[in-house]
């Protein structure tokens, strides 16, 4: 568990000051992440990935999926008492990417946007002005999910 | 003799030195008012030393050295700024001092001041180093200390040089980044990107203005959308239609094209074996 951290801090200090990072990597930080949930956790969470070839290389703010994951996993497994899930999905749609993080609501009403949302939604603006879509909904079926879309590079 | 206080030049310049009789002046360059204190007390302590000022900069030193000449100077070359060795470059040469280089406790410089054999005293001091320094100094000849401060310049600047990096404004924000860590620049839509082994930088405008800018460190512009880092190219490979391609280390492959072929040669200073290629047009 330890070593998980250091690798996750070693990353965060690697990436240093770039803007931009292959999905691929974003998605390496976030599955190390989900690694320490997962002992936290005990089980109780579910994982689906639905990331679409070629989407590896896309370029992505770095860091951007982690934030939005931790606040699926707080809003949703964490205060449900069955085993939640979260859903991490990337694709291509024309020039653009879209990443997806969806996860069940847990046993309260969705917090909505949080802190950790707006910063996603000013950095997303800080680098592509208004070229990017940030969205953030819940189903019927009490699914939450959190869209942003931003040009593919 | 030594410049005697009259200022006398020395033009004829393989003179020995003597300082038997006469003082020296002796003049302390160096910004901090402790380091001053310090190496005005070990001059004190000489007999050979007759005068004493100190400069607090190089501006103020360079002020100095042009109204009277002196015999010594205790020069401090501070690694960030290069002043210490700016001011000996404007130094006449006809006007050298012996110098003695202070230097802080800074590895690299040390080394290079003494494989070179310039005298030279280590912060913080302790007087017996600079007395031993200031005898060996005091007795080399001009032409001497001409021929080891000509061979010494450069490689001080050289070690003075910073990492070269530039500063990049974009989207409210100044950032720096050191070029040869850059391996290509591509532009895509409305956007540039600086891409690193570590990350990517976004930036807003055309690929022409930085084209221009960034050719001094070796960006060579292959395709109307991007420029790569020479050093950063591993591999051309020739295609049958006659358009090349590049293969840029822990990258992606990037196509040359026709426009711009001409452009590699400036990816190596020598060819061997490629010489079509090179004469390429």
């Amino acid at each position: 568990m330890v070593l998980r951290l250091s690798e996750l801090l070693r990353t965060t200090l690697e990436h240093g000051a770039a803007d931009l990072v292959p999905l691929e990597r974003d998605l390496e930080f976030v599955r190390g992440y989900l690694d320490l949930e997962k002992m936290r956790l005990n089980g109780r969470l579910g994982l689906r990935w639905k990331i679409e070839n070629g989407t590896g290389e896309v370029l992505v703010p770095q860091l951007i999926l982690q934030p939005l994951v931790e606040n699926a996993i707080v809003d949703g497994v964490s205060c449900s008492r069955e085993v939640g899930w979260v859903e991490i999905g990337a694709r291509r749609t024309g020039n653009s990417i879209e990443l997806r993080i969806g996860n069940n609501v847990g046993g309260k009403s969705p917090g909505g946007m949080g802190v950790g949302s707006k910063n996603t939604e000013a950095r997303l603006k800080f680098l592509y002005a208004e070229e990017h879509q940030f969205s953030f909904e819940v189903d019927k079926n009490q699914a939450a999910t959190a869209k942003l879309v931003f040009p593919a590079m | 003799v030594i410049l005697e206080g009259g200022g006398q030049r020395l033009t004829n310049v393989p003179h020995r030195i003597e300082c038997r009789r006469e003082t020296m002046r002796v003049l302390i360059v160096d910004d901090e008012p402790l380091a001053r204190a310090a190496l005005a007390s070990a001059l004190a302590e000489r007999t050979d030393v007759g005068g004493v000022d100190s400069a607090n900069d190089g501006e103020e030193a360079m002020g100095k050295l042009q109204k009277q000449p002196y015999d010594l100077v205790l020069l401090d070359i501070r690694m960030p700024e290069l002043w210490g060795i700016e001011l000996l470059d404007q130094m006449g040469r006809e006007k050298l001092p012996a110098v003695v280089f202070v230097t802080p406790h800074h590895e690299h410089a040390v080394k290079a001041v003494e494989k070179h054999g310039a005298d030279y005293v280590l912060k913080p001091f302790s007087n017996d180093p600079i007395h031993a320094a200031l005898d060996v100094a005091i007795h080399r000849t001009i032409a001497e200390r001409l021929a080891k401060l000509t061979e010494l310049l450069p490689r001080l600047r050289s070690l003075n040089k910073k990492p070269e990096r530039i500063a990049v404004k974009s989207k409210g924000r100044i950032f720096f980044v050191d070029p040869s860590e850059v391996s290509t620049v591509e532009s895509e839509g409305n956007y540039v990107l600086l891409r690193q082994a570590t990350g990517t930088f976004l930036l807003r405008g055309s690929i022409s203005a930085l084209a221009d800018k960034l050719a001094p460190y070796g960006f060579v512009r292959i395709h109307r959308s991007v420029l790569v880092n020479a050093a950063w190219v591993e591999e051309i490979h020739p295609w049958a239609t006659g358009e090349y391609v590049l293969q840029v280390k822990a990258g992606k492959e990037y196509t040359v094209s026709r426009k711009y072929k001409e452009n590699l040669k400036g990816l190596a200073g020598m060819w061997i074996g490629a010489e079509a290629f090179s004469a390429a047009g």
